[in-house]
């Protein structure tokens, strides 16, 4: 019996070694290709060992790459904070007060966190050139809100109803009115979900790439668009695409690895609210 | 659970609600009203004289006949179903997998896998792109060492639309399994420990307990993805911008290319307006399907 589960657990570590295998070989096989020279990449057999080399790493660093990843932290950020400031109360109101419209605002804003991004760019572009918003950061701050807010709303409001409103209530019999209930009592206990939350709506103003490639351009110039920006006429350089690349999910990934236990919970009970 | 101070309601609605309401409004409702406006009129962007002639509904019904459109839908379809297909056996096989009792080391395990996930799509489609390049990527050249022969993969119209569910693939399943896997753990130990005693065998555990425990989770899965999938852009654009030809080009290019090759705007209006209403559709049947899984 015994060793008919052994057999058993090594197939299974097996296929779980497969899968994490095709996960990150893709980002392997970029990484390497970052580190060669273009002789080396042009090679007939696929060189898995070769001499390295960082002159692309140094060319992309002298380059104004690095500028993209201030733009995309501020939008980023900015998004965030103008989320969570404004969402957190109205989720909060929503969840605990029953107004008529309820349904309806429920409705409307799992709408938006569902729309096609395209179904706002026509007329967010039209909007944007006739206020001469191109290329500016506060355009893409408004239009992440679109998904940011109501994302929030959406996961905070269900997060809200599973605060037992006890502790509230006890509190309001104390005298605390519901800007401070919400302050010192809903808000800690809702900081892990917060927390999920916030780290996917800042994943996602960073990832965005239509509305950044349509509304900003060359003087806002967000990661994904940089990166999307060495498409030249003559065809693309591989060995900078490869290294952009690598730089620019470097700092994804090593987050990623730190907060995974946020992200996953804010992934799945996202799903099932 | 409501608070039952009605007087409150209405004094701190102001400060709460309005704000976000406020913004919502002004970015959600008055582009919609915008577009739905000038879904109603030529409007092409390039044209200097300020012309905006009334249409009427000549936009909707030229697009609703279009048979690109319809290729379109039939892209955007195939690619959803196919890359949903996909996610959801790895998706499921992985979960099952992992939440067993004697495997060590899942957190590590589930941190590398969520990572293809949460990576930029322009990067993914990138760096797919260059595995599928005829001359020096790497896709071409193990296939052609297997016997194949590969001239191209995202310029042949037969192979790009696979091409880019692959990549897609790789992209969501660890959504798909995130999503199965927590289903997974919330299935109550019971019925496994009932069924052992009756002396079930695997596999009949496996289909009738698991499998219809984890109905709600697939389904809500299944939901996400379509929903995600319908709406694709990035990779795609990056990888092949729609072609070779129109062979993988999904709505949200087409949109695109209405939009800023074409620069019809009204045209461009009432796509997107058609697009919006399709996935409002598809989420509405989200919604009922899900409170109807509630009710019971």
């Amino acid at each position: 019996m015994k060793s008919v589960h052994l057999v058993e657990l090594t197939v299974v570590y097996t296929i779980l070694g497969i899968a994490i295998f095709g996960a990150l070989a893709p980002i392997i096989w970029i990484l390497l290709t970052s580190l060669k020279t273009m002789e080396q990449i042009r090679a007939d057999v696929p060189l898995v060992f070769f001499r390295g080399t960082l002159q692309n790493y140094s060319s992309v660093f002298k380059s104004n790459f690095l500028n993209s990843f201030l733009d995309s932290l501020i939008i980023s950020l900015c998004t965030l904070g103008i989320a969570i400031l404004v969402g957190t109360p109205a989720a909060y109101a929503l969840a605990r007060f029953n107004y008529r419209g309820g349904k309806a605002i429920s409705f409307w804003i799992l709408s938006m966190r569902m729309a096609p991004p395209f179904a706002f760019v026509v007329p967010f572009y039209l909007i944007f050139r006739t206020m001469r918003w191109l290329e500016t950061y506060q355009a893409l701050v408004a239009i992440y809100l679109t998904f940011n807010l109501s994302f929030l709303i959406w996961m905070l409001q269900s997060f809200i109803k599973d605060i037992p409103v006890e502790i509230e209530e006890a509190a309001m019999v104390d005298g605390c009115s519901p800007v401070q209930v919400l302050w010192q009592i809903t808000i800690p206990a809702l900081a892990p979900a917060l927390a999920a939350v916030s780290i996917l709506c800042f994943i996602f103003s960073w990832n965005e790439f239509l509305f950044a490639y349509v509304l900003a351009g060359d003087r806002v110039r967000t990661v994904p668009v940089a990166i999307a920006s060495q498409m030249g006429f003559m065809g693309i350089r591989w060995e900078i695409m490869c290294t952009s690349s690598i730089i620019s999910i470097l700092p994804i990934v090593i987050f990623t690895l730190f907060v995974q236990k946020y992200l996953v919970r804010g992934l799945t009970l996202g799903a099932f609210r | 659970m409501v608070i039952r101070r009605w007087s409150w309601r209405t004094k701190y609605w102001l400060f709460f609600l309005l704000p976000a309401m406020g913004l919502m409004f002004a970015i959600t409702i008055y582009p919609l009203f915008f577009s739905f406006y000038n879904s109603f009129h030529g409007w092409v962007l390039y044209r200097t004289s300020e012309s905006r002639p009334f249409v009427g509904v000549e936009h909707f019904v030229k697009i609703l006949t279009w048979p690109r459109f319809w290729w379109s839908m039939g892209i955007t379809a195939t690619f959803v179903s196919l890359s949903l297909c996909l996610s959801l056996v790895i998706g499921m096989g992985l979960a099952v997998l992992l939440s067993r009792g004697d495997i060590r080391g899942k957190g590590v395990i589930r941190a590398l896998l969520i990572i293809p996930l949460v990576l930029t799509p322009v990067v993914v489609g990138f760096g797919f792109r260059f595995m599928y390049n005829a001359e020096i990527g790497i896709v071409p050249w193990i296939l052609r060492w297997l016997g194949f022969k590969i001239e191209s993969i995202l310029g042949d119209p037969k192979l790009s639309l696979y091409a880019v569910i692959l990549t897609d693939v790789w992209n969501q399943t660890p959504l798909v399994f995130l999503i199965l896997l927590a289903g997974l753990q919330a299935i109550p130990q019971e019925p496994y420990e009932a069924a052992q005693i009756d002396g079930a065998s695997r596999w009949q555990i496996f289909w009738c307990i698991t499998l219809s425990a984890l109905k709600p989770a697939i389904l809500i899965a299944l939901i996400i993805r379509t929903i995600d999938a319908f709406k694709i852009f990035d990779i795609i654009y990056v990888m092949t911008e729609g072609g070779p030809g129109t062979s993988t080009m999904v709505l949200s290019i087409l949109g695109y290319n209405i939009t800023f090759v074409s620069f019809r705007m009204g045209l461009a209006s009432a796509f997107s307006l058609i697009f919006l209403y399709l996935i409002i559709g598809l989420s509405s049947i989200y919604i009922y399907l899900l409170s109807q899984g509630r009710a019971k």
